[in-house]
């Protein structure tokens, strides 16, 4: 580079300019016929039991996707195209590369940085040119085809770096009966919660966890002989025995430490099909006169199970206060959300959904329900997430009582949509972001406790609940 | 970069600089006293090899509002990242960090943040951060260790959170070596902890150094590592970055147990090897122009020869203007020996170095072309020409290429290939683009950020997906172990 160089800058610029225009034109015929169809929003579909028939994802599944987000996602509008083709390509030639199958012609095309419809179109007719020809250069083996355009949605998913921003293609069963800690969502490294330290402890245990000699707080040192963390990380493939590649009638060699006995040994788990344990509503009272009431999720007429609950108890008791049990509650409906606060406080403002321009509307309670006017103490910890983060967050800012446990999940992006696409898939996008009360952040955050009383192995080995006592002992 | 590109890029921090101090007098007096002070530019070459690892002090909320400036004020993409981007991500890892040790605290809640972008948001969302912080550290233990692994824990994840290659945060001031055991592996990708994404099982040396701690243990290139310390490196397929660990971010003296299989002989071979205290210089773990990744040659390198009769050879371990010079140097005298048939330059391995050198090789390719282009935030792009200083070579041209081919390497690949210069034989290069200049902030520390972002001759990107190679020639670990090069040998084929 030179100062003549430099002078030359805008010339340069304007004549890439020019000729991605002439590009550009030149593919205008065949233009509108890359647009794929647009991705479905199933806000008014039931969920249909089975799901949707699976068929090979394709290009055309890859532009639904990127035309969803650009339109539906709540970044869509500022979102520079670019940002998702190139990390789409960048793992399409990752995947090349893992199967020995990267090819010359994989060079991802001149790309321009307008935001507008028909860069849009004209980026995306680039991308797709490029794939095709590299699809038409692998071997015909369909399992390869789907990989790479799996590999290819992914990157393109992944990038968006929010946490109810999903692609779902098939259903993962649970095999082994076995939740873990140290998971923010699913267990998979994608859900490593990175506040999380080893070891991995069980959490919650059923089926052929529990049939095998399991128990909860156990913690699980190695599976098959291979530690499942070394030098403090985690490898994603040791999970993967009790994961993605569990099959019925494999068994599962796990070594565990038990705190309460201080024992190691090794159990047989034999992975089997079984229904997850049913989500219990949980309601008695402690310490004499406090409604202990556990929500284990925000699904439908969650709210109103709770409250019906409570006044239960009361119609016996003189009440004290309320505990509400949020711990593992992974979210649900809004709507539950506003109806449980709105409980504590009447016609008050708990968050705001907002859209990219910072456009804030605000969330407010729903008063329809019964009003409670005890003390509160909620029970968080990390896998209270998305509305159960929201409600941790309406309690601590509009001070309805006293957060106790650990810190929540801070899967508080926004509130997903689901859309079809066309080879059977679900994409899901927040419409709007989310914000407390006080208008602060809290996704990839959390919302921290008012009283720190984190649920250790040894703890739910020996059958404690700190967070309960600490709850009763606030409300004495 | 030549002079006159220096000067220019160190007149335009000048002026930022200024700007930067005239605006934090304009706030209000709570908000002046929170703006740090700006973060300095570091010459793209020292003018002195430093005499000694600077003197570090503790990392603190100073230092990280220098960062944070620093990228809004330097980094490409800069004027116009929402702040929020970096502060969200900050503060996340701040509370992580709290709670991996058991110290979350009641308070430790981002404030509103708005999301305007501009100077005044930028300081008042900095002075809302900033005192929050301040509030967590007042009731962290008084150990120093904590503070500053608190304070490591929320830069870091601010740099990170831009996603760039060449945007790191240099701990050890530049000059601190580090152990190492002298093997590099299939998966290795930039500094220490960088896993590339393309590897794939099984996980191979892929190099020893000469006189290195594997070398002294008996470990050739080709070996297939099965167990490192009793861990396999690869289960279902997947890497586990722990176990790989053991070798690329060692501790001096702790001895490693290797499981070997050697292709070349099918044995399986057990050695120890005891990590040395002289990996030499930290490479920094994503310099810029003039700071490459690269402490071994390539595979295949050795000295300047003829193969084939009359194809000169000639490995490039880096790019700067001296070995750039040299190579030229070589094929020259390689030509007083004999007609040549054309020119093999093997540059895997190559991890960058200085884009003046870039156009020197290119310039022995072709004369006045654009071959590249650095671009700012805007989009406005600035084109790069060889130079045409250099005699051409008028020789038919292969480069070698492999994912250890990053940076600079890259810029010369991409111009070959988008230009039709040559062939690249070998596999796709490492996709780490985007040059960067260093900052030096107040506790001895050094932020890299780029200050262009990268399109080829073609406009395209290749940052994060490399240059893909127009002849594959897989390097497999048979083929290491057994001493031969599909790469070199494909090349020849090429000429013939």
């Amino acid at each position: 580079m030179t100062l003549k160089t430099n002078r030359k800058t805008f010339v340069g610029a304007a004549v890439l300019v020019a000729s991605a225009t002439l590009i550009g034109s030149g593919v205008s015929a065949a233009l509108s016929a890359d647009v794929p169809p647009a991705c479905q929003s199933l806000r008014d579909t039931p969920p249909s039991a089975g799901g949707p028939e699976l068929k090979p994802t394709t290009i055309t599944t890859i532009g639904q996707a990127y035309y969803c987000i650009l339109d539906n996602y709540f970044r869509g509008p500022i979102l520079d195209h670019r940002s998702l083709l190139v990390p789409a390509f960048a793992a399409l030639t990752q995947e090349l590369q893992r199967r020995g199958l990267d090819q010359a012609v994989a060079t991802l095309p001149a790309l321009t940085g307008k935001n507008d419809p028909a860069h849009r179109d004209r980026n995306w007719a680039a991308f797709s040119q490029v794939y095709e020809q590299i699809t038409a250069g692998l071997p015909p083996d369909p399992a390869v085809r789907q990989a790479v355009a799996e590999a290819t949605m992914r990157g393109m998913v992944r990038s968006l770096d929010d946490n109810h921003v999903n692609w779902l293609r098939g259903f993962q069963f649970n095999l082994t009966g076995l939740t873990l800690s140290g998971f923010l969502g699913p267990m998979s490294p994608d859900h490593l919660d990175p506040a999380a330290i080893e070891p991995s402890f069980v959490t919650a245990v059923g089926g052929p966890a529990l049939m095998a000699g399991i128990r909860l707080g156990d913690e699980i040192l190695a599976i098959n002989g291979v530690p499942l963390f070394t030098n403090k990380l985690l490898s994603p493939g040791v999970l993967q025995w009790l994961t993605t590649v569990a099959t019925p009638g494999t068994p599962v060699e796990v070594t565990l430490h038990r705190p309460v006995t201080d024992a190691t040994f090794t159990l047989t788990l034999m992975p089997a099909q079984s229904p997850p344990p049913p989500p219990s509503d949980e309601f008695r009272l402690v310490n004499g006169n406090l409604a202990y009431v556990k929500v284990p999720s925000f699904a439908p007429g969650a709210a109103d199970r709770a409250l019906t609950s409570i006044a239960h108890l009361h119609k016996n008791t003189l009440l004290r206060g309320v505990i509400l049990d949020m711990r593992g509650n992974t979210g649900g409906v809004p709507d539950e959300r506003a109806k449980l606060l709105g409980a504590f406080v009447h016609d008050a403002v708990t968050a705001y959904w907002c859209d990219a321009k910072d456009h804030c509307t605000p969330v407010r309670t729903d008063d329809s329900l019964l009003f409670v006017t005890l003390p509160l103490v909620v029970l968080t910890d990390r896998t209270c997430a998305s509305a159960c983060d929201s409600l941790a967050t309406g309690v601590k800012d509009l001070h309805l009582g006293a957060l106790v446990g650990t810190r929540t999940a801070g899967a508080a992006s926004g509130g997903a949509d689901v859309y079809a696409l066309d080879d059977g898939s679900r994409l899901m996008l927040p419409k709007l972001y989310e914000i407390g009360a006080n208008k602060e952040i809290i996704n990839t955050i959390g919302v921290a406790p008012d009283y720190y009383a984190p649920m250790t192995a040894a703890d739910l080995s020996a059958g404690r609940d700190p967070g309960l006592a600490k709850a009763i002992e606030l409300l004495r | 970069m030549n002079r006159k590109t220096e000067t220019a890029t160190f007149a335009v921090a000048a002026i930022l600089a200024t700007s930067a101090t005239f605006i934090a007098s304009g706030v209000s007096a709570s908000a002046s006293r929170d703006v740090p002070p700006a973060c300095q530019l570091l010459p793209d070459t020292p003018s002195a090899p430093p005499s000694g690892p600077p003197e570090m002090k503790p990392t603190t909320i100073t230092t990280i509002g220098q960062a944070y400036y620093c990228i809004l004020d330097n980094y490409y993409r800069g004027p116009f990242l929402d702040d929020r981007s970096l502060l969200v991500p900050a503060f996340a890892a701040l509370t992580q960090e709290l709670q991996r040790r058991g110290l979350d605290q009641a308070v430790a809640t981002l404030p509103a943040l708005t999301g305007k972008n501009d100077r005044e948001h930028r300081d008042r969302n900095w002075a809302a951060f900033s005192q929050v912080y301040e509030q967590i550290s007042a009731r962290l233990p008084t150990d120093p260790a904590v503070r500053q692994a608190v304070a490591e824990a929320t830069l870091r994840a601010m740099v990170r959170a831009l996603e760039e290659s060449h945007a790191n945060w240099d701990t050890t001031g530049g000059g601190r070596s580090r152990s190492a055991t002298g093997m590099t592996l299939s998966v290795s990708y930039g500094g220490p902890g960088g896993l590339d994404p393309a590897a794939q099982e099984p996980l191979v040396v892929t190099q020893v150094e000469p006189a290195s701690a594997a070398e002294r243990a008996g470990v050739k290139p080709g070996d297939e590592i099965m167990a490192i310390n009793g861990v396999p490196p690869y289960v279902n397929g997947v890497v586990s970055p722990g176990a790989v660990a053991w070798i690329t971010d060692p501790s001096e003296g702790t001895p490693i147990a290797l499981v070997l299989h050697r292709p070349v002989t099918d044995a399986i071979v057990t050695v120890t090897v005891t990590p040395s205290g002289n990996g030499g210089p930290g490479p920094g773990p994503g310099p810029g122009p003039g700071g490459g990744e690269t402490t071994l040659p390539g595979p295949g390198a050795g000295e300047p020869k003829l193969v084939d009769g009359n194809i000169a050879y000639v490995s490039l371990a880096a790019f700067t203007v001296e070995v750039a010079d040299k190579a030229l140097r070589d094929i020259a005298e390689l030509r007083t020996r004999t007609p040549l048939r054309g020119v093999i330059l093997d540059l895997r391995g190559n991890g960058g170095g200085d884009p003046n050198a870039v156009a020197k090789m290119l310039g022995a390719l072709t004369h006045d072309t654009v071959t590249d282009y650095f671009c700012d935030g805007k989009d406005h792009c600035a084109a790069n020409y060889s130079d045409s200083s250099v005699a051409l070579f008028n020789l038919r041209f292969v480069a070698l290429v492999d994912r250890k081919c990053a940076s600079a390497c890259e810029q010369f690949a991409s111009a070959v290939k988008d230009l039709g210069l040559g062939a690249l034989v070998g596999s796709r290069t490492a996709g780490r683009a985007n040059p960067a200049h260093s900052y030096s902030l107040d506790d001895g520390t050094i932020l890299w950020l780029p200050a262009f972002y990268q399109l080829g001759a073609n406009g395209e990107i290749y940052a994060t997906i490399g240059v893909a190679a127009d002849y594959y020639a897989l390097m497999a670990a048979a083929d290491l172990s057994a001493g031969r090069d599909p790469a070199l040998a494909t090349a020849i084929q090429l000429f013939r």
